[in-house]
């Protein structure tokens, strides 16, 4: 039975895929005109230092403790720096470590974000207490419309991703140096915008190019494929071989997306193509961008993808492992807390399940 | 303090190190963490580390292989692929109240994430504290993988590891002679022991092509060299032993005898005592009526007649003088009595046994020669020796005076021969190894074959000096015989190379690795030392 369903599900995917046409770049937002795929828009590179310094930021968080009211997340952020093929030191800590409480604002319509550094000496480095309009993480406009509060242990981990992104840029990059962000540019996020804007503005006072890395895309086209397998395929068929890059794709009117977005393959031999995305990239010499970030891309961990952002996700990764210790040194203090027992029970009960 | 890796996980027993890029662990290296107290352990195995996954790195392998990975390379390889040794604790060291160094077994785990470090000679001070110079038996020095620490000689205390047994197993070409030459030449000058080495390559007393004892500066003092070779070097006593030395017990073990043949020889041994050997074949060959030959016999010799009245048939006479005949080496020819080997009927050799005794009794080294004697021969004379011995001591403690006395130890090669599971009686060496040491006396068992040697004597032997086997049943028979837990050490002790080996002993705190000089340089060693003193020379030296 299960063979059957498996199968049908393979002639569906089988039978578009026979169908295969690139189509042309689709953006559903009316701020991004998409401009058709044109081979000539292809640009190949090859590695090359330049003697820029590259420098990842990455961050990561997991809910530790929630019930409905609250929810207690741990973050970190962490960056890593290369020049010349080696790991350059920065002068800021590595990584920045914190405890993120949220709960429900005294206006009821919104979440209240605390930031708890592990180390006081780093409470510098992570952006102000903050509140968040609870809509920020649903479209719903339902009143019962559930607005999970773990949701915005994202929206301090995001925020602090930019803020100590500024923080670098000012403090330890000069002109010419590359600043490469886990993700997109784009921001989606309540607040977000103040914090970029921040970023980018400390990256235009300094010349250093802020730009965005995505691991993963959901862009498409108009026949339904993903954008960056489109882009490939395109490739493959009119043999552009090697290293390459590919832009324009739209013309970007978006406020709170400030980049230009380009896909690119960063390694021959790669069968990944990605999501790059440039602040500013109109002024830039992109094809220099490209090689740098290339030449940073040769680990054989992953070829093609930045061997920096590897670092830095693994520097700035909360394991579940992790969460097991912390969740009972948290637990262990919140236990003379009156009614917390209560509030927990409120929604762990399919963990209960779970281990039954 | 120079780091090599860091705690990274593990338990007691299996503690996983890091390794810092840079540096190569070995197995068998002694590692250290902290200053006071120092947890030294020892690497016994090692393995590949990596931050990939076994399918990222294979497709790393691939891309190379493949033709796919031109101007790949592992950034930061340091950090992303290094290597993961699996280390146990051996000894826990802390500086006592007197300011000396103390060790103890683990019972704790060092700190965790500590930062580990090579060992270096202060690191096993406690080794040397409290031992008496005097009474000290020389293995080598430390070892701690490959590398040697010569400053740092290792001794046990000689008068206990000696009357608990050594055994000295390896392969072929390990090291097992150089180790017995070193330890012996380090005895010559104590005192505290005698020591018999029945030498079935004639290897230990050395000529002018390869050096020995006799070229020890205290030879002419200390060591008694036995030689039935007529073309020995002078100094060196004839070896010859009467008959009368001989008694029906020596057989034990050394001759396979059954029951009946066993009775014959102790009715012959009663009638004649002494001479009972000598009447057996100077009966036969004369074919005389003797004693109890008369017309009741029928013209047989007086043994075979006396024998039969004591209801011994025929042949079994006959097998047992033929087997008598084959391990002394005489044979009865044409009426005449032919000897060929060390054992005489004549009025020579009579205080031999006695003599190497009264060496051993002084504490000094005998060698005896034993490599032109047959196999049966040469246990024989050992068995003897080792007889004489046991009965001397046995009276000694007795009477109350053993404590003035040395110990006595004997060494034995291919030891399985005569400690090897026996159908038959237990023979004097399977006795000293398992009472010996109430005597003062004890065994240095030189094998290949451990496996071979009962559970009951290998578990007898207390110190246990393992050289380089490849061999995983020997192995095996060792360590499950060990004083320490050495079940991790297998790989270990089938990588030793020449000369190095692993010390487990009731007497060390923990199985100590460590490495014998070349003897040839030992003996350098000593005589460069010497020759800032006055020239002595051994009388009976040939060159």
């Amino acid at each position: 039975m299960f063979d059957n369903c498996v199968s049908k599900i393979a002639d569906i995917l089988s039978s578009q895929s026979a169908s295969f046409e690139a189509g042309a770049p689709y953006f559903a937002d009316s701020h991004y005109k998409a401009i058709p795929f044109d081979v000539s828009n292809f640009r190949k590179f090859a590695p090359k230092r330049n003697g820029s310094t590259l420098c990842f930021v990455d961050g990561g968080n997991l809910d530790i403790v929630s019930a409905p009211n609250f929810s207690i997340q741990f973050l970190r952020i962490a960056s890593v720096a290369f020049k010349g093929g080696k790991r350059l030191p920065l002068s800021l800590p590595q990584r920045i470590e914190s405890i993120a409480l949220v709960t429900h604002a005294s206006d009821l319509r919104k979440f209240k974000v605390q930031y708890f550094p592990l180390d006081d000496g780093q409470r510098q480095y992570l952006p102000q207490d903050f509140e968040i309009s609870k809509s920020s993480f649903s479209n719903s406009q339902d009143e019962l419309a559930q607005h999970p509060i773990s949701a915005a242990g994202g929206a301090a981990r995001k925020f602090a991703e930019w803020n100590y992104g500024a923080r670098i840029i000012r403090e330890c990059l000069d002109k010419g140096d590359i600043f490469v962000r886990d993700g997109a540019l784009q921001v989606g996020l309540e607040g977000e915008e103040k914090f970029a804007t921040d970023a980018y503005a400390a990256a235009n006072d300094k010349g250093v190019i802020f730009s965005g890395f995505a691991k993963t895309s959901t862009l498409v086209t108009t026949t339904g494929f993903p954008l960056t397998a489109s882009v490939q395929m395109l490739a493959n068929k009119h043999n552009v071989g090697g290293a390459w890059y590919y832009a324009p794709l739209a013309e970007n009117q978006n406020p709170r997306h400030l980049g230009d977005i380009f896909v690119g393959k960063f390694f021959e031999h790669s069968p990944y193509a990605f999501r790059f995305e440039i602040h500013n990239g109109a002024g830039r010499e992109v094809g220099a961008i490209f090689e740098e970030i290339a030449d940073n891309s040769r680990d054989l961990s992953f070829p093609g993808y930045p061997y920096g952002l590897v670092v830095a996700d693994k520097l700035a990764r909360v394991e579940m492992g992790e969460r097991d210790a912390l969740q009972a040194r948290i637990k262990l203090q919140l236990s003379r807390v009156k009614g917390i027992r209560e509030c927990i029970a409120a929604t762990d009960a399919h963990k209960i399940i779970s281990g039954l | 303090m120079e780091i090599c890796g860091q705690i990274v996980s593990g338990e007691h027993g299996e503690i996983f190190i890091r390794q810092k890029s840079g540096e190569t662990l070995e197995i068998g290296e002694m590692l250290a963490v902290g200053e006071n107290p120092i947890s030294i352990m020892m690497v016994y195995d090692l393995t590949y580390g990596s931050q990939l996954s076994q399918g990222n790195l294979e497709l790393a392998s691939g891309m190379h292989i493949e033709g796919m990975g031109a101007g790949l390379s592992f950034m930061e390889e340091n950090l992303q692929n290094y290597v993961i040794a699996k280390v146990k604790a051996v000894a826990y060291v802390k500086k006592n109240v007197n300011g000396k160094y103390e060790a103890s077994i683990p019972k704790s785990l060092p700190q965790f994430f500590s930062k580990v470090r090579k060992v270096t000679s202060a690191d096993f001070e406690f080794l040397s504290d409290g031992k008496n110079a005097e009474h000290s038996l020389y293995l080598g020095c430390l070892r701690s993988g490959s590398s040697r620490l010569k400053d740092m000689e290792i001794t046990i205390d000689g008068p206990d590891a000696l009357t608990h047994h050594i055994l000295i197993t390896a392969t072929t070409g390990r090291g097992k002679s150089n180790l017995v030459k070193a330890m012996l030449w380090k005895l010559l000058d104590k005192e505290y022991c005698g020591i018999l080495v029945l030498d079935p390559h004639d290897e230990y007393f050395g000529n002018s092509a390869a050096p020995g004892m006799r070229d020890h500066p205290k030879a002419k003092e200390n060591v008694v060299y036995y030689s039935p070779s007529a073309s020995a070097p002078k100094g060196s006593i004839t070896l010859r032993i009467n008959t009368k030395s001989v008694k029906p017990w020596h057989f034990n073990g050394v001759v396979n005898i059954t029951d009946a043949q066993s009775q014959a020889m102790h009715l012959i041994y009663q009638r004649y005592r002494d001479d009972w050997i000598r009447k057996m074949f100077e009966e036969s060959a004369e074919a005389a009526s003797l004693a109890f030959s008369d017309e009741r016999t029928g013209g047989k010799s007086g043994i075979e007649a006396y024998l039969e009245s004591r209801g011994v048939m025929e042949g079994t006479f006959a097998a047992l003088k033929r087997k008598i005949s084959v391990a002394l080496d005489i044979f009865e020819e044409g009426g005449k009595i032919i000897e060929k080997g060390v054992f005489t009927t004549k009025e020579t050799g009579i205080g031999a046994a006695d003599d190497i005794l009264a060496a051993l009794e002084s504490g000094k080294k005998v060698i005896i020669d034993t490599s032109r004697l047959s196999s049966y021969a040469e246990i024989l004379v050992g068995s003897i020796i080792a007889n004489k011995v046991f009965e001397k001591y046995a009276e000694y403690k007795s009477a109350g005076t053993l404590d003035g006395k040395p110990v006595v130890s004997i060494v034995l090669e291919e030891a399985p021969r005569v400690l090897g599971a026996s159908d038959g009686e237990i023979n004097v060496f399977g006795r000293i190894a398992r009472e010996g040491r109430k005597f003062k006396i004890g065994l240095i068992g030189i094998t290949q074959l451990a496996s071979l040697i009962p559970r009951e004597v290998l578990a007898n032997m207390n110190t246990k000096i393992i050289l380089g086997n490849e061999m995983e049943a020997e192995r095996r028979a060792i360590i499950e015989s060990a004083a320490q837990d050495l079940s991790t050490e297998s790989k270990m002790i089938a990588s030793l190379e020449k000369g190095e080996a692993l010390v487990s002993s009731i007497f060390t705190k923990f199985a100590i690795p460590i490495y014998t000089p070349l003897f040839n340089d030992i003996v350098k060693e000593t005589k460069a030392a010497e020759s800032k003193q006055p020239v002595r020379k051994y009388v009976g030296s040939d060159d």
